[in-house]
């Protein structure tokens, strides 16, 4: 038998599935009906094909108001949800029976609070993670998705949709998907794109660069360079983890500074020029501070502007 | 001891006269001959008050059934994912507060997302008297009855619309 027969064989037993667990909801079914429905269960195919309906009746079963609602959200403990993706979500539920046109784009807020991440699931199958602190903006429709990561670190895990491109703009560049995973990171000063899958076009005012797993884009002021790196170092704080391939301190400490209230800074250039290899895993800045003085010939002072790192 | 001598309801007696054939049924949907057991055991209970017989007491009895199978398996699966919860729940406390990751292991949460994802993504894509009929049945429980009523089509379309429906979510499964 050919593949196609098979697949065809397939579809028959689905329909003829869907139409046993129909008929056997009507008041007139008879025990008759069921006894025949035994003898056709017989077959193991058959019963796979009762099984994928009545798995995904399960997953309708268990995520019944997520059927009214056009995104759902996974929240952590004590993330911000907006007063306006509820409004919309309730609206979208009246529009599923009220009128069933293509809906404008929709839009939605996100913000992860400052000690968890935050996972939303978008609507495509994709997934958006955001980190500690960042806010980003969603316009959803049929023809388009689009990001705006407002401030901090989002990763992305794109569907590629040939009829809705899906864009993210941070900052000064705008990436445009071919179906991907990547990390990126919008800082004062700079804009980093680490794609980890597939591939993605970055812009900047200026040019255009594309970008394959391994490469990573830094846009800083108006310069737009790539380079190649361990990409999955970038998704590394998913985990809850920081990970350093001889990395000068300062960069370090940078990012130290993006996960804590407590200023850290660095007191002479020697220092600042260290390099660091390992993984620090996200925790207060005290903490992070004082493993850093186990791996670098510096120690850490902490006083009332926060705590400051000197070469010993 | 009143009524030791009195036969069982009708529908009770139909029950244990059927009730070889109730387990066999569902130790074949449910693969499983002690869950099976269990079916059983709670249609009677289900039964042992019902003092009228149904028009179709068997077709009755295997509805009821079904319908024991479908809560029981929502129920192991709510209480699963409680567990999963609390198993893997990835919390670290600092003096600054507690870090939580909410996808203790990221790759299964994102599966279940997923598997969410596809199902929302196929019933997006039916037809909208499709959906109408889909949701409303499955969501707002109405009987195939009152959707054909509230929607003016026949009981037989909504059938129809049903296990199209149906047949569309089995599709989605790769």
């Amino acid at each position: 038998m050919s593949r196609n027969d098979a697949n065809a064989g397939h579809s028959e037993r689905r329909q003829a599935a869907a139409a046993w667990l129909v008929r056997l909801e009507n008041d007139e079914a008879t025990g008759a009906d069921w006894a025949a429905f035994e003898r056709w269960l017989t077959d193991p195919e058959n019963r796979k094909a009762i099984d994928e309906i009545e798995s995904a009746l399960a997953i309708v079963d268990d995520h019944r108001s997520a059927f009214a609602a056009p995104l759902r959200t996974k929240r952590s403990g004590g993330a911000l949800r907006t007063g306006v993706f509820a409004t919309l979500a309730m609206a979208a539920a009246v529009l599923l029976f009220v009128e069933l046109q293509p809906a404008p784009a929709r839009t939605f807020d996100y913000a992860a609070p400052s000690n968890a991440v935050r996972i939303v699931q978008l609507p495509d199958g994709g997934t958006l993670t955001l980190n500690r602190s960042a806010v980003a903006h969603l316009q959803w429709s049929s023809a388009q998705r689009r990001a705006i990561l407002i401030r901090g670190e989002a990763a992305f895990r794109v569907i590629h949709n040939e009829n809705a491109p899906f864009t993210v703009i941070a900052g000064p560049i705008e990436l445009r998907d071919i179906g991907t995973e990547f990390n990126v990171l919008r800082t004062p000063g700079a804009v980093t794109v680490t794609v980890r899958e597939g591939a993605l076009d970055v812009s900047s005012a200026a040019k255009t660069l594309r970008l394959s797993a391994g490469d990573q884009a830094t846009a800083d002021g108006g310069r737009l360079s790539s380079r190649r790196v361990h990409a999955e170092d970038a998704f590394a704080w998913r985990d809850g983890r920081l990970i350093y391939r001889d990395a000068p301190l300062s960069a370090v400490v940078a990012d130290l500074n993006r996960y804590g209230a407590t200023p850290i800074t660095i007191a002479d250039r020697a220092a600042a020029a260290l390099r660091f290899s390992g993984v620090l895993v996200i925790d207060t800045p005290a903490t992070m501070t004082s493993r850093l003085e186990a791996f670098l010939p510096v120690r850490s002072e902490h006083n009332a502007a926060g705590i400051v790192i000197r070469s010993r | 001891m009143a009524d030791t001598d009195s036969p069982a309801s009708p529908l009770l007696a139909f029950y244990l006269g059927k009730r070889g054939d109730l387990v066999r049924f569902f130790t074949l949907r449910t693969s499983s001959p002690a869950e099976a057991e269990d079916i059983v055991q709670d249609i009677y209970v289900k039964i042992a008050k019902h003092a009228e017989t149904p028009d179709n007491p068997a077709a009755y009895l295997y509805r009821l059934g079904a319908n024991v199978m479908i809560d029981r398996a929502r129920a192991r699966r709510r209480s699963s994912a409680r567990d999963d919860t609390y198993s893997r729940a990835f919390r670290v406390e600092t003096p600054a507060g507690e870090v939580t990751v909410d996808a203790p292991d990221p790759d299964a949460a994102i599966d279940a997302r997923q598997r969410l994802a596809r199902v929302m993504a196929v019933v997006d894509a039916m037809p909208p008297q499709r959906r109408r009929v889909f949701l409303m049945h499955k969501i707002e429980g109405v009987a195939y009855a009152d959707i054909g009523a509230r929607l003016g089509i026949s009981q037989s379309a909504v059938e129809k619309h049903m296990i199209a429906a149906l047949k569309s979510l089995a599709d989605q499964r790769p």
